[in-house]
């Protein structure tokens, strides 16, 4: 042997003992995973391509087959009106594989969610085509039926234990049942003109429960066995904008209501025991924290296992988990398929396996729990405590050097509003700017919450065509407000409730531009009163208008701008409660 | 002699490993019928192998439809109707009673990460002969996993309101959502007459 061949077979022995190092890490890596993988109760994972696309809603038969909707395209947001009808098909768990695969026919739309009555026949949405629709096996027939409501996005469905058949109008405001003897609809309102109800359940005493689903509503309905319509609140106060959306529901085995909360990465639960209509008494909720901080985060399907489990699943994290029903902490899993998509169709079976689809993977996924695991006692609930109301003052004078955005006021406060969030606002020349607002308004608020308050605000305009300034009191946001402004020809006092303007009272006042104005503004309780004046002179005795009102009972302090092409320039804010 | 020896060991030792490496690596891999058992990754750990899937071909039906007929859903609209001589962009929504012209739509972001301000600068046309209503519930946000949203932060303070026959409101509308769901959103426009209600695609740049 040559000093080259030992050299070469000495280079083999080196890399041959480090992969077997590695492999042998690699192995003790696996060991450990598993062992830590049984211990919090997954047994075994898989999935199962569907044969179809974007699966989405399940049910179980009385066989504890696995029924899936394939839409056949993404129903959220919505669908092409191109797209061909879509798909039914069954799992047998048993043998593994799919038994029956149902094509809709010509004339059908789109399944999105499936439940399956006694006989065994199976129901189903098409929210595309407004119907909900019925597959019987032993005819191997379909029937369909348009909901009354054009439009309503017939959604999630449930049946009762008489057979009727409910679903959520997710498009509207409205729960729909189906009497299949008669072939009869009957449909409910709730309040809210936009609660598009999402997630249906029916409890042991064929009270139904879903969700309403809009942030700006997210509410609990209950619409009992004698036909009355409940609704709880999840939190108290507004929930417009936080992205609490409702979404799937289940009740777990001691009779309490559980459901998915979208985008705020958390579940909730309804004690029955102590709820009240109208409140939020006996609602906890439970958030976690997701994984992966850049994927976003949607709490979407979830149902009650028979080990004392919730489960869920999060669609952008693609993750599945539990949380103790007594409380405690949240377990997550990978979903099966990188980028799965679980989604709506999660399912807890007879055998405690769980069933979720994998919508973007095309997939049907199965969890296997092993041994329930010990609930810790640490409770992840989280509260939502409504923010105590200020006395405080909110003042500035807006001596600063020149910056975009208004920043911190000269009493230390931080401006909020669109103040510090659009470009229409800077400093310069110790003056606080709004310029070029084009048509819409911008608002500027300062201070705590307040009921009782009034405010001062000291500024100009470079022109008043189609323009206006003004104090707000008890702003909620931009589209809730009560507003004392000047144009350039009248005092008004205005308020805007939801979106909708109502001018209150008003007196001719002419303002030039280019001449400084003083707006003083006041609410106690449904009073509002208002004076202006140029700046250069004393405020007049008495009030200028009056109005009366009590839509709004407490909010924030600021002003309002509609500059167009110009310019307010204000030297001088102060609010006060009293 | 003794080097030879050694050379067969090394080389009994070499093929031992990769027969190792080429069973270690069929470790939880069963791709039959396309179907994926275990050997994912977990958070928490991997879980332990599965059984293999049996193969059994499926019941296919066109099932006989029975009767009914399908309802009326909403206008669904994927490839919008540039406004004549309007900004790169914009679409007009022709409706029975109206005309919905939606100028642009963008977004920025909001009061802190988690949330984002989308802008729709709107026209409804009246082109009818009776008054129609313009109201806030009429626009909502369709995005991502299904859900809806209406929480509008602001709107131009002439915008909502009703419209005379052949009158036009203009103004810009800003709803606030969740960050991770502002992407493919769709206007969900349902009016007062609910067979208008339709489903628009928006461009938000």
């Amino acid at each position: 042997m040559t000093h080259y061949t030992r050299k070469i077979l000495a280079i083999c022995v080196a890399l041959t003992v480090i992969a077997a190092s590695t492999l042998l890490a690699i192995e003790s890596i696996i060991g450990t995973q598993a062992q830590s993988a049984s211990a919090s109760g997954i047994g075994s994972l898989a999935d199962y391509f569907v044969p179809g696309s974007f699966p989405w809603g399940t049910a179980f038969d009385s066989s504890g087959r696995v029924w899936v909707a394939m839409p056949g395209c993404d129903l959220a947001p919505s669908c092409p009106s191109s797209t061909p009808p879509g798909k039914l098909a069954l799992f047998d768990p048993n043998a593994l594989n799919w038994v029956t695969i149902v094509s809709l026919p010509a004339g059908y739309g789109q399944p999105i969610f499936v439940a399956v009555d006694h006989s065994g026949k199976v129901w189903f949405t098409m929210p595309a085509t407004n119907s909900i629709g019925v597959y019987d096996p032993v005819s191997t027939t379909v029937t369909q039926w348009a909901v009354p409501t054009a439009s309503a996005g017939p959604w999630g469905i449930v049946i009762d234990s008489k057979g009727t058949i409910w679903f959520t109008e997710h498009y509207g405001n409205q729960i729909g049942s189906f009497n299949p003897n008669s072939q009869t609809f009957h449909e409910v309102a709730t309040p809210s003109p936009n609660s598009q109800p999402y997630g249906i359940t029916v409890d042991a005493s064929d009270n139904i429960w879903f969700t309403e689903n809009n942030d700006s509503v997210a509410l609990i309905g209950k619409y009992t066995n004698q036909g009355v319509l409940n609704e709880y609140k999840i939190r108290n106060g507004p929930t417009g904008g936080t992205g609490l959306t409702p979404h799937m529901i289940t009740i777990d085995p001691n009779g309490n209501i559980w459901w998915s909360e979208g985008w705020v990465s958390a579940i909730g639960i309804l004690n029955v025991a102590a709820a009240q209509p109208g409140t939020n008494n006996g609602v906890t909720e439970y958030q976690y924290t997701p994984s992966c901080g850049s994927c976003g985060s949607h709490a979407s399907g979830i149902s009650a296992g028979k080990q004392g489990l919730i489960w869920l699943d999060d669609s952008l994290q693609n993750t599945f988990g539990s949380f103790p029903i007594g409380g405690g902490s949240f377990s997550f899993y990978n979903s099966p398929t990188s980028g799965g998509h679980p989604h709506d169709g999660l399912n807890v079976d007879s055998q405690n396996r769980v069933w979720f689809d994998e919508e973007f993977a095309n997939k049907l996924a199965e969890a296997i729990p092993s041994d329930p695991p010990t609930p810790t006692p640490t409770s992840t609930s989280t509260s939502t405590p409504t923010p105590p109301l200020g006395s405080g003052l909110g003042t500035d004078s807006f001596q600063r050097a020149n910056q975009s955005l208004w920043g911190t006021a000269s009493d230390g406060q931080t401006w909020g509003g669109d103040a510090n969030s659009q470009s229409v606002f800077s400093i310069s020349g110790n003056t606080g700017r709004v310029s070029n607002t084009g048509g819409t308004s911008y608002s500027a608020v300062l201070g705590p919450t307040a009921a009782n308050a009034e405010v001062y605000a000291t500024g100009s305009m470079s022109s008043f065509a189609n323009s206006n300034f003004g104090d707000v009191l008890r702003w909620a946001d931009g589209n809730n407000w009560y507003k004392a402004y000047i144009d350039g020809k009248s005092l008004f006092m205005q308020k805007k409730v939801n979106g909708v303007t109502t001018i209150l009272a008003s007196v001719p006042f002419a303002a030039t531009a280019g001449t400084s104005y003083t707006i003083h503004f006041r609410a106690v309780g449904s009073t509002l009163t208002a004076n202006v004046w140029a700046s250069s002179g004393p405020e007049p005795g008495g009030w200028m208008v009056m109005a009366s009102d009590s839509t709004l009972t407490s909010g924030y302090r600021g002003m309002r701008f509609l500059t167009q092409g110009g310019t307010a320039a204000v030297t001088s804010f102060l609010a006060k409660s009293l | 002699m003794f080097l030879r020896h050694k050379k067969l060991v090394l080389i009994g030792v070499i093929l031992v490993l990769f027969l190792l490496l080429v069973a270690c690596n069929s470790i939880g891999n069963d791709s039959s019928n396309g179907n994926t058992r275990a050997g994912s990754t977990q958070q928490q750990g991997s879980i332990p192998a599965a059984t293999a899937v049996a193969t059994i071909t499926p019941q296919l039906v066109t099932p006989k439809a029975s009767g009914g007929s399908q309802g009326k859903g909403p206008i669904t609209i994927f490839s919008p109707t540039p406004v004549p001589g309007g900004k790169a962009g914009s679409q007009q929504v022709v409706l029975g009673d109206r005309t919905l012209i939606i100028n642009s739509a963008s977004k920025q972001k909001g009061g802190s990460t988690n949330f984002t301000l989308i802008y729709l600068d709107l026209a409804v046309q009246n082109t009818s002969d009776k008054a129609i209503m313009n109201q806030p519930t009429f626009f909502q946000l369709m995005g991502l996993e299904g859900d809806i949203f209406d929480y509008q932060y602001n709107s131009s303070d002439n915008f909502y309101g009703p419209l005379a026959a052949h009158t036009t409101r203009s103004g810009t509308i800003v709803f606030q959502i969740p960050t991770a769901a502002a992407s493919s959103l769709r206007l969900l426009y349902r009016p007062e007459i609910a067979t208008e209600t339709a489903i628009i695609f928006l461009g938000v740049s």
